[in-house]
């Protein structure tokens, strides 16, 4: 690049998309660079007479290279204007790459990079009371939307409860854009427990379905966030139409979330989570052993307890029609690889057929696979921040 | 907002269709570029979203003749119906200086036809835009299938529901046989050029 710098600026501002077209309406000739913090190389875009020629980012380049840049929606550029000796090897219009461009990051094709040292400020993060913490909490973001589901779309603002703890509420949501704080609130005080993000889901079909549509948690929305309305009906047709196994399934994950969920609120406001009540009993699983054993309780009850650094952290309980082991398509951080099964006096279990369920599972809608995905990923982050909070209170 | 290509003495302006997914927004922007092919400046560029097509051209007005030595040029786009195609459609919804509204006369549709035009309200909202103050055409599309004994909704009622308060000029269509696209886009591209007049007063001068 031997030219002067005729433009410069942040993509933050002026989207790629624009970029190009003003630039190309002006016919300009030039190399665009562009500069994402995260990203090792630079970007280039060529452009002769208007139209994207060439660009290459590292070993990428053409149009594969052009069309990731769509993602660094925070990134710096300067367009220098200069004769061009590159070869031309893109041969799309302008416009047909902006538009095919922004089809790619709608359908989730290309990544959106955003810097970790500059996240939005938004009003909650700069209110007090929270600030060490808030910091740790973890992200989730969801699986690819499946907008089969999705009937409308809605938007809100910062510092929006979109759901209120222990309220009513019979709508159900997958976020499609922004962020948004997951707290629950105990006699201790209000706890944060982890922020979502794109492709999480608000709202838990299975209690929705069996235990009325009381909240479990509020949800808050930090800075200005869309989400995508599910169409309850068809969620409740296709669950109707699932065996007893694979509801159970369901419903004990369900349950499972929300004993976590409380155990991660209690952690964040202090209380003692350490258990030892479990010494007495007899161990059904040991964490660490490769066991492929999966029941489910008849009667009485199984504990489901993590041996951490900090000490034996009690998951949860499962009772009558919670199941235990490794379900095919779960991947939670418990039994039997990350924690070990203790069982009460009483206990009874039953075996089910594995392989009938994960059959039904193949079955499924992409929808409801990833709201199962999306339930498995928050027990897992959730025990995760679970451990390693205990850990630190611990050192 | 419309720009004014100063190299080329050019005021390229944005006339977007829009209206819920499979309407006739394509078909209407098929046989304008099948029919009036000397005007269609450049190829038209279709985009494969799920569900419906992204299409785009240039289209170059003639008898529009020149204002203050600028040629006028429209570019004309669809947008994606599909909820997901966000960034698509706030791309191509940026700087509209026109809309023409496709609903379908389908009765089943009837919901499907209010919830986009609410989204389009939406969306022009959060663009600056009112959907009372621009340049805006209602076209009831697919009045032809009356003939296949399919249920319809009757002009009347449309214009009742979604026209009420909007007041905009409407017209009956079949996208697929041609009848009254040219009405709708000729329409539209004159109420948006008056409109580019009176902001810019360029008729004053």
């Amino acid at each position: 690049m031997t030219g002067n710098v005729v433009l410069k600026g942040s993509l933050a501002f002026i989207e790629l998309g624009e970029l190009l077209q003003q630039l190309g309406s002006g016919g300009s000739t030039g190399t665009i660079k562009l500069v994402c913090e995260g990203v090792k190389d630079s970007g280039y875009i060529y452009l002769k007479d208007g139209n994207p020629i060439n660009a290459r980012c590292g070993s990428a380049k053409g149009a594969d290279a052009l069309y990731g840049f769509f993602g660094w929606t925070r990134a710096d550029f300067e367009f220098v204007q200069e004769d061009l000796t590159c070869d031309t090897v893109i041969k799309k219009g302008r416009m047909e790459i902006i538009l095919d461009g922004l089809r790619m990051i709608d359908d989730g094709l290309i990544p959106e990079i955003i810097p970790v040292s500059t996240p939005r400020k938004t009003r909650r993060e700069v209110r007090k009371g929270r600030g060490g913490r808030k910091k740790d909490l973890p992200i989730i973001k969801g699986p690819i939307i499946d907008y089969v589901y999705v009937v409308d779309e809605e938007e809100f603002s910062d510092g929006t409860d979109i759901v209120a703890q222990d309220k009513f509420g019979n709508w159900f949501w997958v976020i499609l854009s922004g962020k948004m704080e997951v707290i629950r609130i105990l006699p201790e005080g209000e706890a944060p427990i982890v922020q979502l993000t794109d492709g999480a889901y608000i709202g838990s079909i299975v209690s929705f379905l069996r235990e009325g549509n009381v909240r479990s948690a509020t949800v808050k929305a930090i800075g200005n966030v869309q989400l995508g309305v599910l169409d309850s009906e068809l969620i409740s047709r296709e669950y109707a139409a699932m065996t007893d196994d694979l509801q159970s399934i369901l419903i004990s994950i369900d349950k499972r979330l929300r004993q976590v969920t409380d155990l991660c609120a209690r952690t964040v406001l202090d209380c003692n989570i350490i258990n030892t009540g479990h010494k007495n009993m007899k161990p059904l699983t040991s964490q660490d052993k490769n066991e492929d054993t999966c029941f489910r309780v008849t009667s009485g009850e199984a504990h489901v307890i993590r041996h951490a650094k900090g000490g034996d952290i009690h998951l949860c309980t499962l009772t009558a029609g919670d199941f235990a082991g490794p379900i095919p398509f779960l991947n939670t951080p418990h039994e039997p690889y990350s924690a070990s099964v203790y069982a009460s006096k009483n206990l009874t279990t039953e075996c089910f057929d594995l392989k009938k369920v994960k059959k039904e599972y193949d079955q499924l809608s992409q929808t409801f696979k990833n709201m199962i995905e999306y339930m498995s990923t928050s027990i897992s982050v959730t025990t995760g921040r679970v451990v390693d909070l205990t850990c630190k209170k611990k050192v | 907002m419309a720009t004014i290509n100063l190299k080329d003495r050019r005021i390229d302006c944005k006339i977007v269709y829009y209206g819920p997914g499979r309407c006739g927004k394509t078909s209407n922007l098929q046989h304008i570029h099948d029919t009036f092919k000397k005007e269609v400046t450049g190829e038209m560029i279709s985009i494969d979203t799920h569900g419906d097509r992204t299409l785009f051209f240039d289209f170059l007005p003639i008898g529009l003749g020149k204002i203050r030595g600028c040629s006028v040029n429209v570019q004309l786009f669809t947008v994606p119906g599909q909820v997901k195609y966000r960034s698509t459609r706030e791309m191509v919804l940026r700087g509209v200086d026109g809309v023409v509204f496709v609903a379908d006369s389908l009765a089943i549709r009837r919901e499907k036809n209010m919830f986009s035009l609410k989204d389009l309200h939406e969306n022009l909202k959060k663009m600056g835009l009112r959907i009372n103050k621009i340049p805006l055409v209602l076209q009831f599309n697919k009045r032809d299938l009356q003939n296949e004994g399919l249920p319809l909704m009757s002009v009347d009622q449309m214009d009742k529901e979604l026209n009420r308060q909007l007041k905009a000029p409407y017209f009956k269509a079949s996208a697929v046989t041609g009848e009254g696209v040219k009405d709708t886009i000729t329409t539209c591209m004159q109420m948006t050029l008056r409109d580019l007049h009176r902001k810019f007063k360029w008729a004053q001068d």
